[in-house]
C-alpha cells in the first residue's frame, strides 16, 4: 500500500509499507562535491557561483568564520585540495574522517553516483535519508541504478542527481545545460533508514 | 454556493533555493517569498493579495505566454511560459524579495518566469 506522504508542485511523494519512499520527476544535474564545481574568476568551473549561494547564504560551498568562499591551495596537496584556485564544494552528505576543509569530506558529484532529495521529504519521516539506499529508474528503457542520497535539495523540486549518475544513464552531466526535463521519465525511490552499498547512514 | 474561480498555484524560481510563490483564488490571493538552503528554511514571507494588489499596493500581475522563457537550461531558474510582473513595487515588499541568480537574470525589472504548478 502507497500513501502520500506530501505533494510538490501537485505530484504526489508516496511512502510504501516497506518505508520507502518514492516519485516522479526531472533529472536536474547537482554538480555538488565535485571540487571544481565552483569557483571564482580567473577559474572555469562547472557551474555557476550563484547555484552554490550568495554572500551570507552560501550553502553549496565551504566558508571561514568570516562566511568567506575557501579557496582550495596548492600547499594543501591533491588530496586534500585537488583544483587549487577553486572554491571545495560541499554536499549535505560528510564522509567521516576529515575536516570540513578537506575535498574528502564531500561526495565527488562527478565520480559519484548520488540522489537528491528534497529538504521537505528529508524531515517529512523520522529515519535518515543520508546514505540512504536508493534506486533511480528511467521509465522510458526500465534501465535502473542502485545508488546512495547524498544531498539536500529544494524543497519545490522533485528530481535532481549527480553528474555521475547522468552520466550513467547517457545524458550529459553539465550543471548548467544537462539533465533531463521530463517531468515523468525518471522514479527516484528511497529507503530511509537503510544503508546503501558505499555509504553508512548519517 | 457556486464557486466561480478555481485556485491556481505559479512558482516563479529566482535562485537554486528561492522563490516567490503565488495563488490566486478567485479574488483572493497570496504570495509567499522563500529562501532555504541545504540545512533549511532562511526566510520566509506572506503577502495577501485582493485583486492581485497587495494592502501597500504591489501589483502581482500573472500572464501566460504563447511559448516559455528560458533562462536556465538544467534548474529552470527564472524560466517557463508564466510571467509575473510586479507593479509598483513597494520598498518593503522589494526588500524581501529573493535573491535573483545573476546568470539567469534579464533586463525587466520586478519580472520574473516560471510555471503554474496547480
Amino acid at each position: 500500500m502507497s500513501k502520500v506522504l506530501l505533494k510538490i508542485g501537485g505530484v504526489p511523494v508516496y511512502e510504501d509499507d516497506d518505508g520507502s519512499v518514492h516519485w516522479l520527476g526531472e533529472m536536474t544535474i547537482d554538480a555538488d562535491g565535485c571540487p571544481h564545481a565552483y569557483g571564482p574568476e580567473g577559474t572555469k568551473p562547472l557551474d555557476y557561483l550563484a547555484n552554490a549561494g550568495y554572500p551570507g547564504n552560501w550553502w553549496g560551498i565551504v566558508t571561514d568564520a568570516e562566511g568567506i568562499p575557501y579557496v582550495q591551495r596548492t600547499g594543501d596537496g591533491k588530496d586534500r585540495a585537488p583544483w587549487p584556485g577553486y572554491y571545495l564544494s560541499t554536499t549535505a552528505y560528510l564522509v567521516s574522517g576529515y575536516d570540513k576543509f578537506d575535498a574528502r569530506r564531500y561526495v565527488d558529484s562527478e565520480n559519484v553516483c548520488f540522489a537528491v532529495v528534497p529538504g521537505n521529504v528529508r524531515v517529512s519521516v523520522e529515519p535518515k535519508f543520508m546514505g540512504c539506499k536508493t534506486v533511480i529508474t528511467d521509465k522510458n528503457t526500465g534501465h535502473s541504478l542502485e545508488c546512495s542520497c547524498c544531498d539536500v535539495g529544494p524543497s519545490s523540486h522533485l528530481g535532481e542527481a549527480s553528474m555521475a549518475a547522468a552520466e550513467y544513464f547517457n545524458l550529459s552531466p553539465s550543471p548548467k545545460t544537462g539533465g533531463s526535463s521530463d517531468k515523468t521519465r525518471w522514479h527516484y525511490r528511497m529507503w530511509p533508514g537503510v544503508r546503501s552499498r558505499d555509504y553508512p547512514l548519517q | 454556493m457556486i464557486r466561480l474561480f478555481l485556485a491556481a498555484t505559479y512558482l516563479f524560481m529566482l535562485n537554486r533555493f528561492g522563490g516567490i510563490e503565488v495563488t490566486v483564488d478567485g479574488e483572493a490571493g497570496k504570495v509567499r517569498m522563500f529562501q532555504e538552503s541545504k540545512e533549511g528554511e532562511k526566510f520566509v514571507s506572506m503577502v495577501a493579495l485582493k485583486n492581485n494588489v497587495t494592502a501597500d499596493g504591489s501589483l502581482f500581475e500573472i500572464k501566460q505566454l504563447a511559448k516559455p522563457v528560458v533562462n536556465d537550461l538544467n534548474r529552470h531558474i527564472n524560466s517557463g511560459d508564466w510571467r509575473l510582473r510586479i507593479v509598483g513595487a513597494s520598498p518593503a515588499l522589494q526588500a524581501r524579495l529573493p535573491m535573483l541568480a545573476d546568470f539567469a537574470r534579464t533586463d525587466e525589472q520586478f519580472t520574473y518566469y516560471g510555471e503554474k504548478t496547480e
